[in-house]
C-alpha cells in the first residue's frame, strides 16, 4: 500500500445519494492513462492488458488494466514496465507499450483526475 | 419482615404477587387483540409495483444506486441494443419483468439455469444477459455477434473454456464446434463462463460483491470498461469511461451524447428490473 498525501477532500455535490456519501480525495502525484489499445465499440476487442506483481518478466499477473489507468506523475519506469496504482491502491506493473496519454475519443476535453474515496479505494474520476 | 429485592425498588411497578401480575398481563394482551379489527387481518396483501426498496444506511462500495419507480411494472419492447463486448446485440426485447421467466419460457430455458447453478452463477445474471441482448431470441447480429447470447466467436471460446474449466461434466451437454453459438442451450454455458470471468475481474478490481448490474457493463463493454465502468461515479459522462469509441460508435451502442454512468445504470435496470441488484454469484 502507499502512504499517499491529501491535497483536498471534494464534497461532491448535485449527486445522487450514493455520490453524496462519498469524499474523494484528489491525490497529488498521479495521473490518468488510457490504454493504447482499447474496444471502439465494434467488432471483437482487442486483448486484455495485465498487471503484473514487479517489474521483473517473470512477474504474476494480479489483474487486468482497466482503460484508464493510475500513473505516477512523472511515470516510474523499470525493465519495459510502468508503474501503476490498482483501486485497492497495491502497486502493480504493466508494459510501458500498453499505456498512452489520457484521452477520450468522444471528447478532446475531457479531464481526469486521480482522487481516492473515504473506503480508501483509489479510482480516476473525469468531466 | 418483607424482602424487597433491588429489582423491586427500582421498578416498582413490580411490585405485587405472581398471580396479580399474571391476570394483569393476560388483560392487557386481550385488549391489545381486542382493538385490532379482524378483517386487517385476514386482508392479504397485493403488490402494486416493485417492493419497498430498503435503504442502506451502509454504503458499499461498487455497487450502484437503483431506484426503483413505485406503481405498477411497465413493460417496454423492441429496445435496441446494438453492440456488446460479446457480441452485437440486435433487438433486445427486454422488459421490467423478470429475465429468469423469460429465460425459462424458452424450450432450452431449463437446461440453461441448470448450467448456470452447475457453475455456481446466479441464473438470473444469465438471464438478464440474454433479455437485454436479444429477448432470448436466437438471432444472428450485423455485425457477426451471433445467438441468444450475442457472442463474438473469440469471446464465446473463451467464455465456454472457463465454464468447462470449472465443471468438465458440462461438456456432455454441449454442441462441440463453432455450430454451438447458434444452439442456445450450448452458447448459455459461454456466456455463463464469461459472466463468471466478470465476477472473478470484477472482484480482482476492487468491486467486492458484483451485482447483475455491474457484471452487465462488462458482458456489454469488455473486461477494460467493465470494472471501470463498475466504479464509476454516479455523474461521470458514460463517453468518458468508454474512452476508446467515438461518438458514432457510442451512438451505435445506445449511449446518447451527455449520458452519464448513473443515466446508463438505470435504462439497464429498467430492462432487467430488480434483478440488477442481485449478486451474479448463487
Amino acid at each position: 500500500m502507499l502512504a499517499i498525501g491529501i491535497l483536498s477532500i471534494t464534497a461532491v455535490a448535485g449527486r445522487d445519494a450514493r455520490a453524496q456519501t462519498q469524499t474523494e480525495q484528489v491525490l497529488p502525484g498521479f495521473q490518468c492513462m488510457s490504454l493504447a489499445h482499447l474496444w471502439n465499440g465494434q467488432g471483437p476487442m482487442p486483448p486484455v492488458v495485465h498487471e503484473y506483481a514487479s517489474p521483473a518478466a517473470n512477474a504474476p499477473s494480479v489483474g487486468i488494466a482497466m482503460a484508464t489507468v493510475v500513473v505516477d506523475s512523472p511515470p516510474k519506469h523499470e525493465d519495459g514496465r510502468v508503474r501503476v496504482i490498482r483501486p485497492n491502491g497495491a502497486a502493480a506493473w504493466i508494459a510501458q507499450t500498453a499505456i498512452v496519454r489520457w484521452h477520450v475519443a468522444s471528447n478532446p476535453n475531457a479531464q481526469c483526475v486521480v482522487v481516492r474515496r473515504a473506503n480508501g479505494m483509489v479510482v480516476t474520476t473525469s468531466h | 419482615m418483607r424482602v424487597v429485592r433491588t429489582e423491586d425498588r427500582t421498578r416498582p411497578w413490580l411490585r405485587c404477587n405472581r398471580r396479580a401480575r399474571l391476570a394483569l398481563g393476560a388483560a392487557a394482551l386481550l385488549a391489545v387483540v381486542a382493538a385490532q379489527p379482524a378483517a386487517q387481518a385476514q386482508v392479504p396483501a397485493t403488490l402494486n409495483g416493485a417492493p419497498i426498496q430498503v435503504t442502506p444506511y451502509a454504503l458499499e462500495p461498487g455497487v450502484p444506486d437503483i431506484t426503483i419507480p413505485a406503481g405498477t411494472p411497465t413493460t417496454t419492447s423492441g429496445d435496441t441494443d446494438t453492440g456488446t463486448g460479446t457480441g452485437s446485440g440486435d433487438s433486445g426485447g427486454a422488459s421490467s419483468g423478470d429475465p429468469l421467466n423469460t429465460l425459462l419460457s424458452q424450450s432450452w430455458g431449463a437446461t440453461a439455469v441448470s448450467e448456470a447453478e452447475a457453475l455456481g452463477l446466479n441464473p438470473s445474471a444469465l438471464a438478464a444477459t440474454c433479455v437485454v441482448e436479444s429477448g432470448c431470441q436466437n438471432v444472428t447480429g450485423s455485425s457477426g455477434a451471433q445467438g441468444a447470447f450475442q457472442m463474438y466467436p473469440g469471446a464465446y471460446q473463451e467464455g465456454l473454456q472457463t465454464a468447462l474449466a470449472a465443471d468438465p461434466a458440462l461438456a456432455s451437454q454441449i454442441v462441440q464446434g463453432s455450430a454451438g453459438m447458434n444452439d442456445p442451450a450450448t452458447e448459455a454455458v459461454a456466456a455463463a463462463g464469461y459472466l463468471m470471468q466478470a465476477g472473478q475481474n470484477l472482484q480482482a478490481a476492487g468491486v467486492s460483491s458484483p451485482t447483475v448490474l455491474d457484471a452487465r457493463g462488462y458482458y456489454n463493454f469488455g473486461p477494460s470498461y467493465g470494472s471501470q465502468l463498475a466504479l464509476a461515479d454516479t455523474d461521470e459522462p458514460i463517453a468518458n469511461v468508454l474512452s476508446g469509441m467515438s461518438q458514432s460508435a457510442l451512438t451505435e451502442n445506445g449511449i446518447s451524447p451527455g449520458e452519464t454512468v448513473g443515466a446508463w445504470r438505470a435504462a439497464v435496470s429498467a430492462k432487467i428490473g430488480n434483478t440488477a441488484n442481485q449478486p451474479i454469484t448463487a
